[in-house]
Parts: structure tokens; C-alpha cells; sequence
């Protein structure tokens, strides 16, 4: 048996989000895509130092997943999840002082871009070795179940980190000491320059958890909805004592790895079949 | 839900929010050189 395909059918099963909530998401769509935006104006612009990795046309993930989680729940967000931040309560002001190497910012001046975290939040720092996330998180979710407290963690990764012996030992520990995590894998279709087929010899990341004894499930990464939906599901699985799910996103990285990455190696046909499915555009229809 | 007019006040509003945090970091300070060790602890 493979993954489990989710799809959303309709908002009725999504009863509990109400006219106001679904502005909020549109918002956080709107916010992270125009802040990004202006982002990569100023990078070009030489208005600070560094480098800067985008999240355009993954923003479903991180709010749809931004919603389902509880503040108190515990994130380890990806270097793709700005929203997460924004939706945990991270100002523009303060995202763009830790861009600019100021004192305002998350780091107060020590790092740049979106290597940060903020314990205020409940947001765990991102560690720029690919999945070195997991095992923090887990730790996170450990310490949340021996505790006896009703929260759990959420770790968000790419496809190319799902390869690293550092996942599978994560998702192995999580499923043997059935943690409250939610494993969000966003297959963007490439890791730097490696297409996902060039990963894997498998179509779903997903199909992996099964191996490990728990859900995987697939979602349309670019439907904020069902993203939300699937979120919930397994993080309700997380805190009635079910263990770990493992959440792959379908989506696609609509940039280079980095804005110094001119993505030359993707298809211009991938770009443009991708950008029909824009996530901001159809949760707009 | 929303049109058209509430989509652009939405639009409008998030660049002013962008707007604003710019010039909020550009003239925001440095920091000071003596506290470079702060909260490192390896
Ligand atoms: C362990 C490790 N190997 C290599 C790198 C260099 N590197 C940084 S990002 C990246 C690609 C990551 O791809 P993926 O996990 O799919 O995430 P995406 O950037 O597509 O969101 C690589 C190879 C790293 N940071 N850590």
C-alpha cells in the first residue's frame, strides 16, 4: 500500500474556519508573497548583505499549516516557511532588521536571512545542515510527551533532506516512541539543481512512512485548504497519543535555490505549468 | 467572500506594512561590536 492521497473535496469538511479566518489566510498568502517580492528587489539592489532564499509558490505550506498548529505547539520551520513566522507573530520590521544585520532583528545582528528562530513563539531556529531540524524537533516532542503536555511539534523539510540518513533516523525514532510530530515535507520538485526523480526512485516521499509504521499522506501543496485539512487531521492524530504523520506537500520552487541561482536547469515549461496552479491565485478564485 | 476592492485594500495595506519595516531596518542600529560573544556558547 502506498501514501494516502488527500484531496480536498470541499470547505464543508473545513466547517470550523470561519469567513474571518479564511481572510487571515489570504493575508499571510498576500503578506509573505509581496514581502518576498520586495525582497528580491532589495537583494539586487545591494541593500544587504548575504544571500536570500524564497518561498514563492510554497506559501500554502507554511500557512495552511500555520493554522492547523496551536501557539503553543512547538515549529521548526524550513528555510522556505517565512509565513510560519509572520503567522506566529514575527513582524516584517523585525524579519527585514534580521535581512540588514541589525540589532532589531531576531539575532539582534548575528546572522542574516532566515536562520533564526524565536522561543517566544515556540519557534525552534532553523539549522542550515539539511534535516539537522528533525532531531531537534523530536526532542521538542519528547520532552512535550514525558511532560504530559498537550502540545505537539511540527519540522518542515525539503525533498532533498528527506534523502539525508539524518530523516530516516528521525522518522524511525518518532514512530518507535510514537511522538506528537508532524513531519512536513515540501517536495518542491528540486534540491538545488536535482530534479525529485534524480532523488528518489519512488513518486511519493510519502510512501516512505508506511516502512516506519505510521500515516503518509500526499497533499496538493498549493491548496492552502487541503494543506490545512491534512495539517489538521495529523496533528489531532499527534495529541489524542497517535504518533507521527508524515505530511508530503506537492509543490514547486518558483525560483532558483537561492535568488544568486538563476534556476537555468528547470524547464521553462515546469514554470509555467506550476504557475497555473499558483497557490495565491487559486485561493483568490 | 472578498472582491476585487477589498483584494486591492488588502494589497495596499501590506505594501504600506512593507513599506514602513524597510525604513524601520534601514535606520535601525548595528550592533555593538562589545556584544559579539553575547549568547554564544560554543
Ligand atoms: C547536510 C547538507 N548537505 C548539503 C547542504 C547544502 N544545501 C543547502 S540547501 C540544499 C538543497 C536542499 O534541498 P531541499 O531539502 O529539497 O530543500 P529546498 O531548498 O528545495 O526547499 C543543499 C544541498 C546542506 N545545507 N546540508
Amino acid at each position: 500500500m502506498g501514501a494516502i492521497v488527500q484531496t480536498r473535496k470541499s470547505t464543508k469538511d473545513i466547517a470550523e474556519l470561519k469567513d474571518q479566518d479564511l481572510i487571515r489566510m489570504y493575508y499571510y498568502l498576500k503578506l509573505t508573497r509581496q514581502f518576498e517580492d520586495r525582497l528580491r528587489v532589495l537583494y539586487r539592489q545591494g541593500r544587504f548583505p548575504g544571500s536570500v532564499y524564497l518561498s514563492t509558490g510554497q506559501e500554502a505550506i507554511p500557512v495552511g499549516c500555520g493554522f492547523a498548529l496551536e501557539p503553543r505547539d512547538a515549529v521548526a520551520p524550513s528555510h522556505r516557511d517565512l509565513a510560519l513566522h509572520f503567522i506566529r507573530g514575527l513582524t516584517p520590521r523585525e524579519i527585514l532588521a534580521q535581512y540588514m544585520g541589525k540589532k532589531t532583528g531576531p539575532t539582534r545582528g548575528k546572522d542574516g536571512n532566515i536562520h533564526f528562530g524565536n522561543m517566544k513563539t515556540n519557534t525552534l531556529g532553523f539549522i542550515s545542515s539539511m534535516a539537522a531540524g528533525m532531531p531537534v524537533a523530536l526532542g521538542a516532542a519528547l520532552a512535550f510527551k514525558m511532560r504530559g503536555e498537550d502540545r505537539v511539534a511540527a519540522v518542515f523539510f525539503g525533498d532533498g533532506a528527506a534523502s539525508t540518513g539524518t530523516a530516516h533516523e528521525s522518522l524511525n525514532f518518532a514512530a518507535v516512541f510514537r511522538l506528537p510530530v508532524i513531519f512536513v515535507c515540501n517536495n518542491n520538485q528540486y534540491a538545488y539543481s536535482v530534479p525529485v526523480e534524480k532523488q528518489m526512485a519512488i513518486r511519493d516521499i510519502a510512501e516512505r512512512a508506511k516502512g516506519y509504521g505510521f500515516p503518509g499522506v500526499v497533499v496538493d501543496g498549493n491548496d492552502v485548504l487541503a494543506v490545512y485539512r491534512a495539517c489538521r487531521e495529523a496533528v489531532g492524530r499527534a495529541r489524542g497519543g497517535g504518533g507521527p504523520t508524515l505530511l508530503e506537500c506537492k509543490t514547486m520552487r518558483m525560483s532558483g535555490h537561492g535568488e544568486h541561482d538563476s534556476a537555468f536547469y528547470v524547464p521553462s515549461e515546469k514554470f509555467a505549468e506550476w504557475k497555473r496552479r499558483d497557490p495565491v491565485d487559486r485561493f483568490e478564485r | 467572500m472578498v472582491d476585487r476592492d477589498k483584494i486591492q485594500e488588502i494589497v495596499n495595506e501590506i505594501n504600506k506594512v512593507i513599506d514602513d519595516a524597510i525604513a524601520y531596518a534601514e535606520s535601525s542600529p548595528y550592533p555593538d561590536p562589545a556584544e559579539v560573544q553575547e549568547g554564544v556558547y560554543a
